[in-house]
C-alpha cells in the first residue's frame, strides 16, 4: 500500500521536519525581546551523519531526529539577543510552503488511491 | 492535540508584550506621583523576559518553548528634583522628588513591544494557516 511504501515515509519526515522547524522560529520570534536570548536552528542528524560520512541504511526514515543548535557567529544587539525577525519570518514562511506542499501531495496520492479502489462501483 | 502545543509559543509571547505594554502605561500613568504607599515618589517599573527552553527530546517534561516574564524591576535610578516650595510634598528647601520615569524613554519602549506584539500576530497568522491545512487535508 501507498502508505506503507517509502515514498510516504519520506513525505512523513518531510512534514514532520516542517513542523519542528515552524515550532523553532516560532521560539526565536517569541523571543524577540527576551534579552541574552541567542538565536536557534536545527541541524537534521541524517544530515549530520551524510556529512561525517557513516549514514546507516538501518533507519526507516519516518522518524525525524534533530538537534537544537545555537547560532552564535551572527550579530548581537545590545542586549544579547541576536534574533532577526525578517530572516525569522521568511524562514517561517519557507517551513509553511514546504509544508502545505507536502500535505497536497499526500493528499492527492490518498485521492489517486481512493479512486482506483472504488472504481468498479459506478 | 499536538500541534495545538505551538500556540502556546505565540500566546505566551502575546500575553508576554501585552504584560510589557500595561507596565508601560502604568509608568506613564504615574509620571507625576510624588507619593506612594511606602513614602517615596513613584519608581518606574522594568519588565525582564526569559525564554521557556524548547526541546524536542523530552516532549513529555513539558518543554514547550515560548517566553516568560522573568521578574519586574524597579529602577534605582534618583529621582528628578523639581523647586516648587508652594507643592505639599515640599521639603524644608522647598524641593520636590518627582519619579524616575521618562516619557520618551517609555514611548520608544511602548514602540518596540507593539512592534514585537506585531511580529508574533504576523507568525500567528502563518501557524493557523498550516493547522488549517492540517484539518483540511482529507476534504
Amino acid at each position: 500500500m501507498f502508505f506503507q511504501s517509502n515514498e510516504f515515509k519520506v513525505m512523513e519526515a518531510g512534514v514532520q521536519a516542517a513542523w519542528m522547524q515552524q515550532k523553532l522560529h516560532l521560539q526565536n520570534i517569541a523571543n524577540l525581546e527576551t534579552p541574552g536570548y541567542k538565536a536557534k536552528g536545527l541541524v537534521f542528524e541524517d544530515a549530520l551523519k551524510e556529512a561525517r560520512g557513516k549514514r546507516d541504511s538501518s533507519s526507516d526514515g519516518s522518524v525525524v531526529r534533530a538537534e537544537i543548535v545555537t547560532q552564535e557567529n551572527t550579530v548581537v544587539r545590545p542586549d544579547g539577543n541576536n534574533v532577526d525577525f525578517d530572516s525569522e519570518n521568511v524562514s517561517l514562511y519557507k517551513a509553511y510552503v514546504q509544508y502545505s506542499l507536502l500535505l497536497d501531495k499526500i493528499t492527492g496520492q490518498f485521492s489517486n488511491y481512493s479512486y482506483v479502489l472504488n472504481s468498479n462501483m459506478k | 492535540m499536538a500541534f495545538l502545543g505551538t500556540l502556546d509559543i505565540v500566546g505566551s509571547a502575546l500575553t508576554a508584550e501585552r504584560y510589557r505594554t500595561d507596565v508601560i502605561m502604568q509608568n506613564i500613568a504615574n509620571e507625576k506621583t510624588t507619593i506612594t504607599e511606602n513614602g517615596e515618589p513613584y519608581r518606574r517599573k522594568q519588565v525582564v523576559f526569559q525564554e521557556r527552553p524548547l526541546s524536542f527530546q523530552e516532549e513529555l517534561n513539558k518543554a514547550k518553548g515560548g517566553v516568560r516574564i522573568a521578574e519586574v524591576r524597579e529602577s534605582d535610578r534618583e529621582f528628578k528634583a523639581v523647586y516648587d516650595p508652594t507643592h505639599p510634598q515640599a521639603d524644608e528647601e522647598g524641593y520636590v522628588l518627582y519619579p524616575n520615569v521618562d516619557t520618551t524613554e517609555e514611548m520608544i519602549d511602548l514602540m518596540a513591544a507593539s512592534n514585537a506584539y506585531e511580529a508574533n500576530l504576523t507568525a500567528l497568522s502563518v501557524v493557523k494557516a498550516m493547522i488549517t491545512k492540517t484539518l483540511e487535508m482529507n476534504k
